[in-house]
Formats: structure tokens, sequence, C-alpha cells
């Protein structure tokens, strides 16, 4: 044994954790948790605007206000011995003051707000050029797909061949085609090319410029995805016996599409969603058709009511290819243990 | 009641309940641990003996039951946990030594931050610790490139930095080599004897007949016998025991 | 004699052995097989392929087509069979790049002779290239400040995600989960041409600022959490056993080993926020690409779009490498 002195010989600290039992921190005791959201509510009484066009008093109040009870929330919200509902209940107080806030002090026209922001009749004049919009949107997306799937698959695999040579210009088009903004891709195609004779209509241009564009991440996909498969996989299918052809087929491949599919349709939904840029070479799909809308009804609902549109559409695809990305994390993991 | 209890008391569970949604993993545990006791939990797999120690510290929060750590209830809304765990260390079966730190930085940074000594003083206490499990040499290893042995020594000696009252141990040589247990085990005895306070899940028949004082059995979540090392080894009571020895024996 | 016999074996198997005894090999390996089939692509180049410009006929369409997957098929077979020597898939992969740029040079009905004039008229350009570097200056701008925004919002959901209180993680999800659907051309329009009716209003860079870091925040936020799901859950509880409270060990021991994790997406997050900032021109914002077309329409010349897209590729082929490079080292590192 070494002469050091053992930590346990240290005199009891009972004392001490007599004292301690009533100290826990200041801001987790509910002295302080009442006292101070009674100090708020007091600020907000005494002190908030009466009057609504703000003096800069009245919105260095407001901010005040809002610092501290986002405070106080954070507080409430990091102590972990606090049950859920009281939580809860915070989150939604916090929501309704600030919308109380907003609503009150924001100089919007609250009486006009449904006939600006959801008027059914503005919308339903708007609504055939939307869903002509909508239709176009879809078309280019899928086409886009066709394209960039063959493009991309057909690039993987003359990469995977791994000759020096190919792979010079086949990086060379990912590294491209990756850095270019897909906007001006599309600017460039649709303005810039028929000076050389080449002249496509809006439409294609948008389709070759997503597709091109996304190409080259899906190269990228189906690489890493060929890349994945461990040699061992392959060497063991080989001295099983399998040829070439059943150890792609039931090694090679159901191996790689687990690791491929989730990127892939993230890929797909990022694509989908850049459709929208069509709009700069004047293809008229959903966001076009929404912009020239509300441009000539004066009145935002059908900018609204395309948002909503394209919330419903990919708010659904998101999940899917996040839990998709989960559920491959999760067997992966397994996997390594 | 509890304040009165003798000083020679460290620990006192009573009646302590733990659910895991519809699981019922603890049900109605009661002992109590006297002060340098050194206490060996042992029972089969899934019996809640891992699940005991970590709401003995309250990494789990028990349903229900009290806890007294020195006559302090422990499960009380008006004690700061972080302060609580200050005064009980624990060594993991899986070690978990921060990677992103070397072995003297594990060791000093719980009491640099939690206690607020200086580094300084927080460097010497920790190389005394580093030396006293006999890895001084590595105190500027990172932990990947220490054996699982030496891994845990470490983690034992960042435990001691806090100068706990009371070491608890779950599993702590069963991620381990058969060639490294040894070492571990001897730390754990060399603490034993100088009087630490210890609750050792483990199933080391040699390490619990030397070193331990007093075996709690556990089986289903309650408390099945208690005794000493030889009363339990030689002439267990319960059928569930004897099943569990003669399965290890 | 056993001995013998093994090494006959191995050398039976080999493919110097294979290809002397073609009997052994696959017929499409086989080398007859294979110069035959050199000799009818080029006689087939030679005769049967339509006259130059852009195919207008279906026929000359199909003819063309047949002839392309003729080409890349022929050349997969040599270069995905590994027995072959270097230099003869070299000279293959230089003749395939080579004929795809034939067949493009000779079918796609574009004026060569004219490239260089609109493409790279300099000349038309000069005294107008500050207007591009400011172009730029704003994009870089917009850039940056943005992503420094997106990465504090980013950093910030991501703590509160570990807080794991299922009312705070709903609120956190919908914000995630709406920003990361929504295109963010639709974002910036929305913001720019909606909200003023309800009283907010920004000007055009404001927006750009906004969106983005609205947008990239939520994509951040995804990266913060995949960098404390890679921390091992022991290393939190081994950090509460020692005292430490929440915030130290958010601070200690989980946000140092979640970085490393984090670095090579954020900066992959800047390299998108890079090119999105051309979105901007959607909502009249002077970056580059508004700067490119204002100066295609002033001048008459595609030049300065061209010189837009090559300005983009210099500033972000870099920052791409440098986010694969980040990448590649943290997966050595684990
Ligand atoms: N966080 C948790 N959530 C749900 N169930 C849990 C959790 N932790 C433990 N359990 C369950 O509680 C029971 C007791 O677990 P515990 O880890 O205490 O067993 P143990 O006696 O330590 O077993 P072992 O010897 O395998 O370590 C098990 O059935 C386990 O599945
Ligand atoms: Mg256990």
């Amino acid at each position: 044994m070494t002469q050091a002195t053992i930590p346990t010989r240290v005199p009891s600290r009972l004392q001490d954790l007599r004292e301690q039992a009533g100290r826990i921190p200041f801001i987790r005791r509910k002295e302080f948790t009442y006292g101070s959201l009674a100090g708020l509510a007091v600020f907000a009484v005494l002190f908030l605007p009466r009057t609504v066009p703000l003096t800069p008093a009245g919105m260095a109040v407001i901010a005040l206000l809002v610092v501290g009870s986002i405070a106080w929330a954070a507080i409430f919200f990091s102590d972990e011995l606090k049950p859920e509902w009281s939580k809860t209940l915070t989150a939604f107080a916090l929501l309704i003051l600030f919308g109380f806030l907003y609503y009150r002090y924001s100089t919007a026209q609250w009486s006009r707000m449904m006939t600006l922001f959801m008027n059914m009749e503005v919308i339903k004049v708007a609504l055939p050029r939307l869903l002509e919009g909508l239709v176009i949107t879809v078309k280019i997306a899928i086409s886009s797909w066709v394209i960039s799937t063959l493009l991309g698959l057909f690039l993987a695999v003359f990469r995977a061949f791994d000759n020096r040579v190919l792979n010079i210009f086949i990086i060379a088009y990912v590294d491209v085609f990756r850095a270019i903004p897909i906007m001006v891709l599309m600017v460039v195609i649709y303005f810039a090319l028929p000076y050389v004779g080449l002249t496509l209509d809006a439409m294609t241009s948008a389709i070759l410029a997503l597709g091109l564009n996304s190409a080259a991440y899906v190269a990228e996909i189906f690489r890493g995805g060929i890349m994945s498969v461990k040699k061992g996989q392959i060497e063991a299918a080989r001295a099983l016996g399998l040829n070439t052809w059943q150890t792609m087929r039931l090694v090679l491949l159901p191996q790689a599409i687990r690791v491929v599919m989730p990127p892939l349709v993230g890929n797909y939904v990022a694509s989908a969603k850049d459709t929208a840029l069509a709009s700069s070479i004047s293809v008229i799909e959903m966001m076009k058709a929404a912009l020239v809308e509300q441009a000539m009804l004066a009145n935002p609902s059908p900018l609204i009511f395309c948002f909503v549109l394209y919330l419903l559409m990919f708010v659904p695809l998101t999940r899917l290819s996040s839990i998709l990305e989960q559920r491959m994390k999760k067997s992966q993991r397994k996997a390594n243990v | 009641m509890s304040d009165q209890t003798s000083p020679e008391i460290m620990i006192e569970v009573v009646d302590l309940h733990k659910r895991f949604k519809d699981l019922h993993v603890l049900k109605g545990i009661s002992t109590t641990v006297k002060r340098s006791e050194v206490v060996a939990v042992m029972g089969p797999s899934g019996s809640g003996k891992s699940t005991f120690l970590r709401c003995l510290n309250r990494l789990e929060e028990p349903n229900s039951g009290h806890i007294y750590i020195e006559g302090v209830d422990i499960l009380s809304p008006y004690i700061d946990i972080n302060k609580l765990r200050t005064e009980m260390g624990m060594v993991f079966q899986s070690f978990n030594l921060f990677p992103h730190m070397t072995c003297i930085q594990n060791v000093m940074l719980a009491p640099m931050h939690v206690r607020k000594i200086s580094r300084d003083e927080a460097y010497e206490r920790g190389i005394k610790l580093l030396e006293k499990v006999g890895l001084a040499h590595k105190a500027d290893a990172y932990p990947e490139q220490l054996s699982g042995g030496q891994q845990q020594r470490v983690a034992i000696a960042r435990a001691l930095a806090m100068q706990p009252q009371i070491m608890f141990f779950d599993e702590p040589t069963s991620a381990l080599d058969p060639e490294m247990i040894g070492e571990v085990l001897d730390v754990m005895s060399t603490l034993a004897r100088e009087g630490m306070t210890m609750v050792v899940v483990s199933h080391e028949m040699g390490f619990i007949r030397k070193a331990a004082d007093r075996v709690l059995f556990l089986a289903d979540g309650l408390l099945v016998e208690e005794g000493s090392p030889e009363e339990i080894f030689n002439n267990p009571q319960h059928a569930r025991t004897k099943d569990f020895l003669s399965k290890i024996l | 004699m056993p001995m013998t016999t093994a090494t006959t074996a191995k050398a039976n198997t080999s493919a110097k052995f294979m290809r002397s005894h073609p009997a052994w090999m696959h017929w499409v390996r086989h080398p007859y097989f294979l110069r035959g089939t050199l000799v009818a692509l080029i006689l087939y180049a030679l005769f049967l392929l339509p006259a130059p410009g852009a195919p207008a006929a279906l026929a000359d369409k199909l003819n063309l087509g047949v002839f392309t997957v003729l080409v890349l098929a022929w050349s997969a077979l040599i270069l995905a069979d590994g027995d072959r020597p270097d230099w003869l898939q070299s000279i293959v992969a230089f003749g395939l790049v080579g004929v795809m740029g034939w067949l493009f040079y000779r079918y796609s009905g574009a004026h060569w002779d004219k490239l260089a004039a609109a493409f790279f008229d300099w000349g038309r350009l000069s005294g107008s290239w500050w207007l591009l570097l400011d172009g730029l200056k704003v994009t870089l701008l917009i850039g940056l400040i943005s992503t420094f925004l997106s990465v504090l919002i980013g950093a910030a959901v991501g703590i509160l995600r570990t807080l794991g209180s299922p009312t705070l993680n709903l609120f956190l999800t919908a914000y995630i989960d709406i920003f990361r659907s929504i295109p963010m051309a639709v974002l910036m329009v929305v913001i720019f041409f909606a909200l003023p009716y309800m009283g907010i209003s920004f000007g055009s860079i404001a927006t750009t600022v906004v969106a983005l870091s609205i947008g990239y925040g939520a994509y951040a936020s995804e990266s913060f959490r995949a960098g404390f799901e890679a921390i091992h859950y022991g290393q939190i509880e081994a950090a509460r056993a020692l005292g430490l409270s929440r915030w130290q060990c958010m601070r200690m021991i989980m946000l140092p080993q979640a970085i490393p994790v984090v670095i090579p997406s954020l900066t992959g997050i800047l390299v998108s926020m890079l090119k999105d900032t051309a979105v901007a021109s959607l909502v009249a914002s002077p970056e580059l690409l508004k700067r490119a077309r204002e100066l295609y329409t002033s001048k008459a010349s595609p030049t300065p779009l061209v010189a837009s897209a090559l300005i983009y590729l210099v500033v972000i082929i870099p920052l791409t490498r440098l986010a694969n490079l980040l990448e590649h080292r943290m997966k050595k590192v684990r």
C-alpha cells in the first residue's frame, strides 16, 4: 500500500448532509417558483401598456415580460422532479401568453384577419389555377425522380468499377452538380443554353436541372450502399458456392437497399420540394400559381393555402424518411453490438 | 423516527417499491446497512439487483418506500440529489469512463466542478487515488488506451475522488476477462479493509466469502434471504437460493 | 502426389488459366466475343448512325439510344472484370468518355462555334464585375449569418429535446417537421408576401436570413439530436452518479462528445445554406444570382449567368470537400 491518505477516513459529513437537506438550489425552491411567477404577473398587470401604438417604453416592458416568462419556463422545464402535467400546463400557458401579447399589441387588422388569410371566396377563385399548378409540380417531381434514379444508378455502377480514369469524370460530375445551386442551374439551362442553339421549354429545363442535380446525390447514395456491404459478406457468399449473380441478388442487394432506402427517400423528398424553384423560370407550378393569384386578387389567402398544401404533402414524406432513417440506425446499432 | 437511529446505521431501506410501467421489479425491499459494512447482493438475472442499487442513489426514482442515508430521507423533495450523490460513489459494469478525457481528467472532473475544489488540489487527490489503484503511470492516457481491468480501476478512483461515504458496485467485474478480475477485486478488498461502506452486486464467490459481511439474496424483486456469506453459501434456507447457488457453484 | 494435385487445382482456377482455356469462361467474357462485338460497334458507328444534328425522327432517336446502350454494356463488361489489366481498363474508360462526348457533340444540336462568343464573352462584363462581386458578398453574408443563427437554434432545440419532456417534444417536433417539410422558396415567399398583411414585415435580406435560419435550424437540430444519440447512456448515468447536475452533465460530458459528431453535418448545412441563398432572388435579395440575372438582361448576354455559376463552383466545391473530409475523419476516429 502507498501511504496515500484514504478518502474514507474523512470525518462524517452527517452534519453537512443534514444542512444540505434544506439547501436545494435557490431556483429550484417552491418559494422562488411561485414568488417569481407572482412577480411576473404583478409586473404584467402594472406595467403592460394600455394603448396600442407602442411607445419604446411599452416595447421594453413587453420584451422584459417575454424574456422573463421564457426564463421562468426554462427553469421550470429543466427541473426533472416536476411532474409532467405541470410542464404541459406551463407550455400551454406560455403559448397563450404569447398569443395574447401578439393579439393585443401587433398592429394587425384583426377584424380583417379571416378575410385576409383564409378568405374562402378568394381561394375558391384561385383553386383551379392552384390545382393546375399542383399537377405541374407533381409532373416535374416524378420526371426528375426518374431521371435522377437512372442517371445516378448508372454513375454509381460505373464508379463501383473503380477505374481511375472513369472516377475522375464521375467525381467531377458529382462535385459540380452538387455545388451548383439548382436555381442557378435552371437559369443557365433556360436562359443561357438557347444562345448555343439548345432551346428547351421552361418545364423541361426545370426537370433537367432537378434531375441532373439530384442524380449527383443519388450516385453518392448508391455508392454508399454498395460500399457499406463488407467484403467478408461477399467472400462468405462465394465460399458457400453462390455465383456472382446470386451473391448480388441474395447477399449484396438486400443489405445495400437497407442502407440506401432512407437517404434515397430523403433525396426524393428534397427534390420534390425543390420543384418550387421552377417558378424562377416562369413555370407555373403551385407556388408560382399562388403568387400570381395573390397578386391578381390582392389577397394572401392563395399563398397561405399553398403553404398548407405543401405541409399536407411533405410532412408525411418527411416523417417517413426520418422513420426509415431511425430504423436503419437502430438495426446498425444492433449489428455493431 | 429515523432521525433517532443509531449513527452506526448508514443506509436504511424501508419497503421499497419500483415499477417500470406494468413491470413490478422491486416488491417491497427492507434492509439496513451499517457503517463500514460490506454487503453483497446476489440473485438471478432480472431479479432487480441493479434496479435496487440504482434506487439507492436515485438514478431510478422509487415508486414508494423510504431510503434513509445516515438518517436523512433522501426521497424528500428538499434534498438536492446532486449533493447527495457526492456521498455515494458508483461503479458500473461497463466502466462508463468519459472517452474525451484522460484518466486524471476523469478523476478530477467531479471534485472540481461539484465540490469546487481547486485544480491543483483535485490533481493531487486524483494522482493519489490513481496510485492507490496502481495506475498513476496511466494518468495521461485516454480510456480507450487501457485494458478493461485498468479502465474499471480508474472508474473506482473516479468514484473515490468525491470522498464518498458509501460505494456502490454493480457487477464491476462481469465485463472483464478472467485475468483482469483479480486486480479489480484486490482494489475492492483493500477498500473494504479500510472500512468503506460498500454495497456490491457480484457473483464472485471468493471475493464475497473474503470481504463481505453479509449477503442479500434477491429473487423476483423480493429479498428472499440474508445472512453472512457462510450461512448463505453453506446452509441456504430458501429453495430459490439453493437452486441459484447450485447453478453458479 | 496429393501435393501436386493441390497445386494443379489451384492453377486451374486462376484467371490466367481460365483466359487461356476459353472453354472454362462464361461466353460474355470470351475474348473472341469481346473482339467481335467491338468490331461490330465500330462498324455500327461508321455506317449506321444517323446524320449529325439533333435527331428528329423517332427511328433516329431509337438508333442513338441502342448504340449508347451497346457501348455502355460493352465497356461495362471490360471494366467490371477485375482480372483485366489496368491499362486496358483505362483505355476503355477513355474510349467510353470519348464516345459519349462525341455523341453529345454530334447529336445535341448545339452550335458549338457560338459557344465561346456567347458564354465566355468576358469583354462584355468589363466594368460590371463589381456588381457580381457585390452579389457574392451579399450571398456570403447571408450564408454566414444564417448559418450562425441556425446552429444556435439547432443547438437550443437539440438540448431542449434531451430534457425528454413529452409536451416540450411535441412542440419541438412540430417545429422540426414543419420547417423540414416546407420548401425554402415557399417559406421565403410566404414571409415576404403574406406576413406583411399580419403586421410583420421584413426587408428582402432580412426575409432571407429569417427563412434560412428557421428552416435550417430544424435541420441543425436533427444533427444535434444525432450527436446526442450517439452518446452511450452509461456516460450520462456515470456523470449523474458523480453528482454532476443536468446542465453540468450537458456541458462537460454530452456536448464535448456530441460536437465532433455534429461538426461535419454542420459544415454540410453551411454548404446547403450558401446554395439556398440563390433562392433569395425570388424575394429580390441583391445576391449573386439576382445580380447575374440583372446583368443578363441589361447586357443581353448569357455570360453573367455562366460567370455566376462558376463563382458558385469556386466557393462551394472546396467547402463540400471540407465537409467530406471532416466526415471521413470523424468516421475514422470512432
Ligand atoms: N429502464 C427500464 N425500463 C423498463 N424495464 C426495466 C428498466 N430497467 C430494468 N428493467 C427491468 O427490470 C427488471 C430488473 O432489472 P435489473 O437490471 O434490476 O436486473 P438485474 O437483477 O440487475 O439483472 P442482471 O443480473 O441481468 O443485471 C428486468 O426485468 C428489466 O427488464
Ligand atoms: Mg444488473
